[in-house]
């Protein structure tokens, strides 16, 4: 009796009660009172204290029932009020300790939360980039208030050889379709020009201007182009006008006003500043810097301007806003035939102004033109990306999980429910993605001028801190955080507490064979991404020294844009500059290789016997251009001075171009006739094909014409490696011969290499992203392979004692690991095979997919994936076995 | 002993029943219980307070603290008007039960050894 105390007794079964939410203090005071009144009755009874304690606790009912009956009652309607604020106080606190936990857990572990954080705002910052650049290829043309009535009408041409779809319409087009149809409002027609300006009072400062236009007037009422002075409806009325952009004007006049100012074009035409306009926002497929008015250059009584057979005019129309678009099209037959008189017309086809840059493949496109398939596999890759940081994530948390067991095993017993911990763990890992997602618009924003360059694109930072983005991405960064914790969550929450606290399973592994999949799921995105990379830099390597069928190195282009004066002199001027030491050869021609391209119908004689129709690649040269250009023949003989008929009435033909018509032999086709334009002649020469065109492209029919009058280019063949010497000696020679004209020159060689500009930013942009995804994967794997060193330090501490050597347990621990990079290099292949031969097959010339670019990439990814492996392992072998096997 | 289901049945009209009388506490209901029945009736303590707590939820009976001068601080509990109309209701269901069951065991029951 002297041990119990009641006071005591009672106190005790106070706080296992008060622990439970659903007892209010009054409550336990009633329940309490009312212990108190029954063991006062049965110790006046005689009962000893402790007796009537036992047998008021058992009047009380059984164990938990009290508490149930009082949970079923609280939620009543009258006390649900009370408990609400109880509940979200509760939660409160409960989130306060959510918090401070996960704090501390990252704190705690500095180096998982770093892998976990880097990898993931890497990743993040990486979609990120992606996204816009992917937003910025799509935005091409929006921006025009008109942009979804503005159409352009483009040219599917029916040729013998089949349709040849033209971005460019004829001139009359534009205003026949204007005056002929109540639903379109208005056309504007661009023609691009190269401009030789000059400021009025300055004439001898010319500039050679390739980014100039005619256009009709109705420009700046039709598309959104900023005017900045200047009227939109008037500045191209006139002819004679012309509107400079804001970098021109500087160019030109400094800071003094460009308006009304007078400049002087071609050498010979004033033309006068009507208007300034801001320079184009980079999303415009067809760019200008400055615009001069139509009828500068054409007006309405020209022959051309009726001709309903060239196509050089990029056409616009601006449809009303009630307009039918299929009613128009369907009327577009009749309207062609009525204004060709020809029964079987070519067709007009209207495309919307937004699809003109990604989705449209014509000849004469107004610029260069965005690459769909390019945004589909880099959308693909910044996915893979997410993917593999995601997979970082879940897999560091859920092998992590058996360190936090024994905390789940501690809440639990406490009487965490299920929920309160998924809740828990996926609040924890949302917080993690929040973090990372701020991160990665930090590192965005900082890397954004490297991705300027890697993909060419003039991204600003205004772009990324658009208001509708920011609340996109933290938006994904808490979806993200779910599908990552997700699993996790599952895995964590579903320990049973003893087993945990008991030690009886210190280690369950959960998971295991999951986190493997996922880790050959990056290993082998990882590889495929590589082997993508190696492919295309192998593909551009083969473009750029395949042997093109002519000679572009040292050869040293001037575009003179058939001016007259040169034209007219172009026998001094060869001779004078064919004399100069450097200077092998020279050469005057209508087209170069990689130029724009000149295309017209001519028929030859085929192996039927018959008139064959083709429209052909035309290029007018002088006899030395074979020489020149080391143009090998296949069959006949060059142009020669000796044939009076070789300079009006012989053709060379290509090989492509002989084998439309089906000779058996090239050499067949000598001495055959052909018609052109009127004219007759007859087949002299077949020259081996060559690569007019970049190797996506197929080698086109081409025709050789000697007609030295349409000379736009002048190609010299230099033999000296002193290129300032040269090009200053050229230039004072140009000067003196050609006094109006600056010495713009190219050279041809670059400018081929310009032409793969996309295939290298591609390149360049796969790579990138190749070896941030194989990074990341990497410091998952670092991670993992820590997590292991120290989960096992225990057995590699015994296996050291009993004299295992440091190369047998790095062994042990690398296997496992690279193992899975076996296997995902197995996984990989197929598909990076497919993929690869998929993109290579865009290019008409392409290299035969070697197998080692495969075995590259796997060996790279294993190579690294065993340089982060060894790392970790030689440390944990190293250590002293002494210090892990101290504490047991 | 009275069943579980049966004793379970009649803690309502019980404790209306002796709140009818006048206000009282959770003990004293208990005991007043005991001794109508003779000790036949055993509420644990478990059942009674919730139960208290689940009527005056339905409005059936308030409570309130009464402050001893001598003695322990006690919630009381008293009928509400609800309260006395629904102890009519059970009265009824009770008495009709009740004289249904004496027409079947006739006028003078003799109930059968325990």
């Amino acid at each position: 009796m002297s041990s119990f105390n009641l006071n005591t007794a009672l106190a005790t079964w106070r706080r296992s009660l008060s622990t439970n939410r659903t007892f209010s203090n009054d409550d336990l005071d009633e329940l309490e009172q009312h212990l108190r009144d029954q063991i006062a009755a049965l110790v006046r009874n005689g009962a000893t204290e402790k007796a009537a304690f036992e047998q008021a606790m058992a009047t009380m009912g059984e164990y938990g029932s009290v508490e149930r009956e009082y949970e079923k009652v609280y939620w009543g309607k009258r006390r649900r009020r009370h408990q609400l604020t109880d509940e979200l106080r509760w939660r409160l606190s409960m989130l306060k300790n959510y918090l401070i936990v996960a704090l501390r857990n990252l704190r705690k572990h500095k180096g998982y939360s770093l892998i976990n954080i880097t990898g993931l705002s890497v990743g993040l910052a990486a979609c990120i980039l992606i996204l816009l650049y992917v937003q910025d290829e799509r935005s091409y043309d929006r921006f025009h208030e008109n942009a979804d009535r503005l159409y352009r009408v483009a040219v599917d041409l029916n040729t013998p050889s089949g349709i040849r779809p033209l971005a460019q319409a004829a001139p009359p087009t534009g205003p026949a379709l204007a005056n002929d149809f109540p639903e379109i409002e208005g056309f504007t027609r661009f023609t691009r020009t190269t401009a030789l300006l000059a400021r009025a009072d300055q004439p001898d400062v010319r500039f050679h201007e390739s980014a100039a236009a005619y256009a009709d007037s109705s420009v700046f009422e039709h598309f959104s182009f900023a005017l900045l002075q200047g009227n939109p409806h008037e500045v191209l009325r006139a002819p004679n006008s012309i509107v400079l952009s804001e970098t021109m004007a500087r160019k030109y006049f400094g800071d003094a006003d460009p308006m009304g100012q007078e400049l002087t074009l071609n050498t010979r035409t004033p033309v006068t500043v009507t208007g300034i306009m801001a320079d184009l926002p980079s999303n415009v497929h067809y760019r200008f810097e400055m615009l001069l008015s139509m009828e500068t250059a054409y007006t309405a009584d020209d022959e051309v301007a009726h001709d309903w057979g060239a196509f050089f005019f990029h056409t616009y129309v601006l449809l009303s806003p009630t307009a039918d678009l299929g009613a128009v099209q369907a009327k577009l037959h009749d309207f062609m035939v009525r204004h060709t008189g020809n029964d079987d017309p070519y067709t007009l086809v209207l495309e919307p102004l937004p699809d003109l840059y990604l989705h449209t493949s014509r000849l004469g496109q107004a610029g260069p033109q965005g690459s769909p398939r390019s945004l589909y596999l880099f959308s693909v890759i910044a996915v893979f990306i997410l993917v593999i940081a995601c997979i970082n994530f879940m897999n560091l948390a859920t092998a992590r999980s058996m360190v936090r067991a024994k905390e789940v095993g501690v809440r639990k017993a406490i009487g965490a429910q299920r929920r309160q911990l998924t809740l828990q763990f996926l609040g924890e890992s949302v917080l993690l993605a929040v973090i990372a997602m701020t991160l990665a618009v930090v590192i965005a924003q900082l890397s954004l001028p490297l991705f300027r360059w890697l993909s060419g694109k003039a991204l600003s930072e205004v772009t990324l801190l658009q208001p509708m983005l920011l609340p996109l991405l933290f938006g994904g960064a808490v979806v993200i955080g779910l599908l990552a914790g997700g699993y996790p969550a599952l895995v964590l929450t579903r320990f049973r507490p003893v087993a945990v606290l008991t030690g009886s399973s210190s280690a369950p592994e959960q998971g295991g064979r999951l986190r493997k999949g996922l880790v050959v799921f990056q290993f082998a995105t990882s590889i495929v991404l590589l082997a993508g990379a190696t492919v295309v830099f192998t593909q551009l390597d083969f473009m750029r020294t395949q042997d093109l069928g002519f000679e572009k190195d040292q050869m040293l282009v001037i575009n003179f844009n058939r001016d007259a004066e040169v034209v007219a002199n172009q026998n001094a001027i060869k001779q004078t500059l064919v004399q100069r030491p450097a200077v092998e050869a020279a050469t005057f021609s209508s087209r170069i290789p990689n130029g724009a391209n000149m295309s017209a119908g001519m028929q030859v004689e085929n192996a039927d016997g018959e008139m064959h129709g083709a429209v052909l690649y035309q290029y007018f040269v002088d006899f030395d251009f074979l020489n020149s250009y080391a143009l090998n023949l296949a069959a006949g003989r060059g142009f020669s001075n000796a044939f009076a008929t070789d300079s009006s009435a012989a053709v060379i033909l290509n090989e492509a171009a002989v084998r439309q018509l089906g000779y058996a032999d090239v050499s067949d086709v000598i001495g055959k006739p052909y018609a052109m334009w009127g004219a007759t002649g007859t087949v002299i020469g077949v020259a081996r094909d060559f690569h007019v065109q970049t190797l996506r492209e197929d080698v086109h029919p081409l025709a050789l014409h000697i007609d030295p009058s349409s000379a736009r280019y002048l190609s010299l063949k230099i033999t000296t490696n002193d290129w300032p010497g040269v090009l200053d000696d050229l230039e004072a020679q140009w000067t003196t011969l050609v006094p109006h004209r600056p010495f713009d020159y190219q050279f041809l060689d670059e400018a081929f290499e310009a032409q793969y500009q996309a295939e290298e930013r591609f390149g360049r942009v796969f790579t990138t992203f190749a070896a941030l995804a194989i990074g990341i994967a990497c410091l998952g794997l670092l991670g993992l392979i820590a997590f292991m060193a120290h989960q096992r330090r225990k057995e590699i501490g015994v296996r050291k004692v009993l004299g295992a050597s440091v190369p047998s347990i790095v062994a042990l621990l690398a296997k496992d690991f690279l193992w899975l990079v076996g296997i995902a290099f197995v996984v990989a292949t197929p598909v990076a095979y497919v993929g690869m031969q998929r993109w290579l097959d865009d290019f008409a010339y392409h290299i035969n997919l070697p197998l080692w670019v495969f075995v590259l990439a796997g060996g790279l990814a294993l190579g690294i994936a065993l340089l982060t492996i060894s790392y970790q392992s030689i440390k944990a072998a190293l250590a002293d076995p002494v210090k892990s096997l101290r504490y047991e | 002993m009275i069943s579980k289901a049966l004793v379970a049945a009649s803690l309502k009209p019980f404790i209306l029943s002796i709140l009818a009388d006048g206000e009282s506490y959770g003990y004293e209901i208990i005991q007043r219980v005991h001794d109508l029945t003779g000790g036949q009736v055993q509420w644990t303590t478990g059942t009674l307070y919730p139960l208290l707590h689940s009527l005056e939820n339905k409005n059936l009976l308030e409570s309130f603290w009464r402050e001893a001068d001598a003695g322990p601080r006690r919630k009381y509990y008293r009928l509400t008007a609800k309260g006395y109309k629904a102890l009519a209701t059970e009265k009824q269901q009770w008495l009709s039960i009740h004289e249904a069951l004496l027409k079947l065991w006739g006028p003078s029951p003799t109930l059968s050894p325990a």
